[in-house]
């Protein structure tokens, strides 16, 4: 990066900040997603998180969680989580609701999760505000339905809320919100086929869950760039796998 | 007289058919709005064509400037709502009962002695003031016992024997001889503070600093009994004899009168911006009442940085949650708990946090492990093919999409009765894409087994 364009940068964060403490990070586990965003998810300020296609909804919402099972895990405090139901119950009806088992298998307990459904985009903006406000909790994480878009104003509130109480927030979008405009950085996630696990059956075992995450654009200037990333169930990690080369192949079916 | 002769009369008089139900209705409103004077308020039952109220004032007088003016206060408030009232205070109801009926100074409101004094007032009285039956009054008259002064001559034994005990134990409680339970319209709550206001309240903001100082008030009073408030309830008596109520409930119980100003005031908040407040005239008197507290023991500050770290961030938490709550309405703002139930659906129930503190639940590790964190409302029917006879699928179309199955786990066998038996598979799709899918019916027992997608990102 050239010197005058790096001096720009630390200005403008200057002038950015107007002298608020400078963030800390939370770091994923995934070391060069990590090293992309400057040390890791943002404390003090939002992260969205938005699917690569509309199939990939749910995809971008498992994803969230593996980060806030992080978060949980090395923070104090409860999760919080908003969702948009002005369009019916739940994260809207195509995926339905939230479901404590499967939540719990990711590693976010489900006794620690505080579910709060706003009636209509306002009552969301409002709450979302309020939660990142809040000290003390280890992340809030928003589901905004597609007409949930933040207007300038509105996402700086949420925003400088979040810095004030350096509060993790994730924004899960739908795929046509419109964006969170002083994200610290947008993650674009995508499925992408997991390593199966043969077991001898007609077909394979399913191996950790798998994401391609596009880092579109982020505060601190790193250029955008793709990661491939997993989730290990067990340890409650998220991992950069082996490199391509190194993947075990794809089983064969057994001829009989 | 008959209709046609009252037209005959007054040929534009206005017609109404009686409405018994609704008029006990109105006065069962009355009887809330009358609350305003005591707790222990009641409509009186068994009158036909006559309406009455009963009111406990033992203890209330001394607030409102002794009972004379009491009453005549109720007076006053009664005809501003176009209501012809006559109010009278005795020693038991049913004296006070006959003086608001029939003595003439009732009209202005009539405070009595109590003793031969009350007797006294009472004796002249005819008896239909007994509220007895219309055939033993008639019966009463066709003695010639035309006032209550002149059946009291009677012996108890004669009159019981003649009209049965109830004229006895009438003639008692008119004479101001005998108790008698009234049965409040309402629950009757203690913990209580009301602000009496002199200016009726007509705007938001008004209301807002006067339920703040009602709070306050009621923050005071709990601490003095070492007890804090699950719920508030907000009761603003208007000027038109309507009672509006408004409730904040919070996760856990505390006195914080900054808190429950902040949940009243989104609680007016919320009113206002949905059904909308109606303050009609204007609000004269704000009452707030705690119906569930709880002991509440003063806590030792932890110097522990770490603990008292936790506890402040657990404090911002129901703070949070009380506020979301009071805006949003209870429900909307729940945990999970874990129900001991093999059927997926039925194996989490949402608990709204300002109703009842949940149970810490966790799920069996084993069975976690298979479930996905997705859970649509209702499954959906796909069109499926798979492996006969209980393979898995590895085609299938949801919401007119295609999708080829690359990995999958199961089956999971979950008996829900015969038929509906079903054979859950967790699955990929060839995108990477993760379902939770199930099989309803046994291969075998079941020619054309269902297939449904029940979850997704499994």
């Amino acid at each position: 990066m050239r010197p005058d364009l790096t001096a720009l940068r630390t200005q403008i964060q200057a002038i950015e900040t107007e002298g608020r403490p400078t963030l800390s990070c939370l770091p994923t586990g995934a070391d060069r997603l990590d090293a992309a965003l400057g040390g890791g998810l943002a404390l003090g300020g939002v992260t969205e998180v938005v699917p690569a296609a509309f199939m990939d909804e749910p995809a971008s919402l498992h994803f969230a969680f593996a980060c806030l099972a992080k978060a949980l895990h090395q923070r104090s405090g409860d999760l919080v989580v908003i969702e948009d139901a002005s369009r019916g119950q739940g994260w809207g009806p195509a995926w339905g609701q939230l479901y404590g088992p499967g939540l719990q298998k990711l590693g976010v307990c489900p006794s620690r999760i505080l579910l709060v459904r706003a009636p209509d985009v306002k009552g969301f903006h409002a709450c979302l505000e309020d939660a990142a406000r809040t000290f003390g909790l280890a992340g809030v994480l928003a589901l905004s339905g597609p007409k949930a878009g933040f207007s300038l104003a509105g996402a700086r509130r949420v925003q400088l809320a979040a810095e004030q109480a350096h509060s993790l927030v994730l924004a899960v979008q739908g795929l046509r919100t419109s964006a969170f405009a002083p994200a610290r950085a947008r993650l674009v996630i995508a499925s992408r086929p997991c390593r199966p696990v043969p077991l001898g059956t007609a077909l394979p075992g399913l191996g950790p869950p798998a994401w391609r995450l596009h880092l579109e654009r982020a505060r601190n200037g790193a250029r955008p760039q793709s990661f491939d990333l997993e989730y290990d169930d067990a340890t409650h990690s998220l991992y950069q796998p082996a490199t391509l080369a190194n993947r075990s192949p794809q089983p064969q079916r057994l001829s009989a | 007289m008959m209709l046609a002769g009252a037209k005959a009369l007054v040929p534009d008089v206005c017609v109404a058919d009686s409405d018994p139900v609704g008029e006990g209705e109105d006065l069962t409103a009355l009887a809330r709005w009358a609350m305003r004077w005591s707790p222990y308020c009641a409509p009186v039952k068994g009158l036909e064509g006559t309406h009455a109220l009963f009111l406990d004032i033992t203890g209330c007088a001394h607030l409102f400037g002794g009972e004379a003016a009491m009453l005549a206060d109720m007076v006053i408030k009664m005809r501003a709502l176009g209501l012809t009232a006559r109010a009278a205070c005795a020693a038991t109801p049913g004296a006070a009962f006959a003086l608001a009926r029939f003595a003439p100074e009732a009209r202005h409101g009539l405070s009595a002695p109590d003793g031969a004094a009350l007797r006294a007032l009472v004796g002249p009285l005819p008896v239909e003031a007994l509220r007895l039956p219309s055939g033993t009054t008639t019966g009463l008259r066709a003695l010639g016992l035309k006032t209550i002064g002149q059946v009291a001559t009677q012996s108890s034994a004669a009159l019981a024997r003649r009209f049965g005990i109830d004229l006895v134990r009438a003639l008692d409680r008119a004479r101001g001889l005998e108790e008698e339970a009234i049965d409040p319209v309402a629950e009757i709550i203690p913990r209580r503070i009301r602000l009496r206001l002199a200016e009726p309240l007509m705007t938001r903001h008004g209301l807002e600093l006067a339920g703040a100082k009602a709070a306050g008030e009621m923050c005071t009073f709990l601490d003095s009994y070492n007890e804090g408030a699950r719920r508030l309830v907000l009761n603003l008596y208007r000027v038109d004899g309507v009672v509006l109520q408004l409730v904040g409930g919070s996760g856990r119980a505390h006195r914080d009168a900054v808190l429950w100003t902040k949940v009243l005031c989104e609680r007016i908040e919320a009113e206002a911006n949905g059904a909308g407040l109606d303050l009609g005239f204007g609000v004269d008197l704000v009452e707030v009442c705690a119906p569930v507290v709880e002991v509440l023991e003063g806590q030792v500050m932890d110097l522990d940085p770490v603990a008292a770290a936790a506890l402040a961030s657990a404090d911002a938490l129901h703070r949070l949650a009380d506020r979301l709550s009071a805006r949003l309405g209870a429900g909307r703002v729940t945990r999970m708990e874990a129900v001991a139930h093999w059927v997926p659906e039925q194996a989490v129930r949402q608990v709204a946090v300002a109703d009842r503190r949940p149970q810490v639940s966790h799920f069996p590790e084993a069975l976690a492990a298979r479930r996905p964190a997705l859970l649509l409302e209702r499954a959906e029917p796909i069109d499926a093919i798979a492996e006969v006879p209980d393979g898995p699928p590895r085609l299938f179309r949801w919401r007119a999409l295609a999708f080829k199955v690359a990995c999958a786990e199961g089956p999971e066998r979950i008996a829900c009765g015969e038929a509906h038996d079903r054979d859950y598979y967790r699955i990929e799709t060839s995108e990477g894409r993760r379902f939770w899918l199930y099989r309803q019916g046994l291969p075998g027992k079941v020619d054309h087994p269902k297939w449904y997608v029940h979850g997704s990102a499994a």
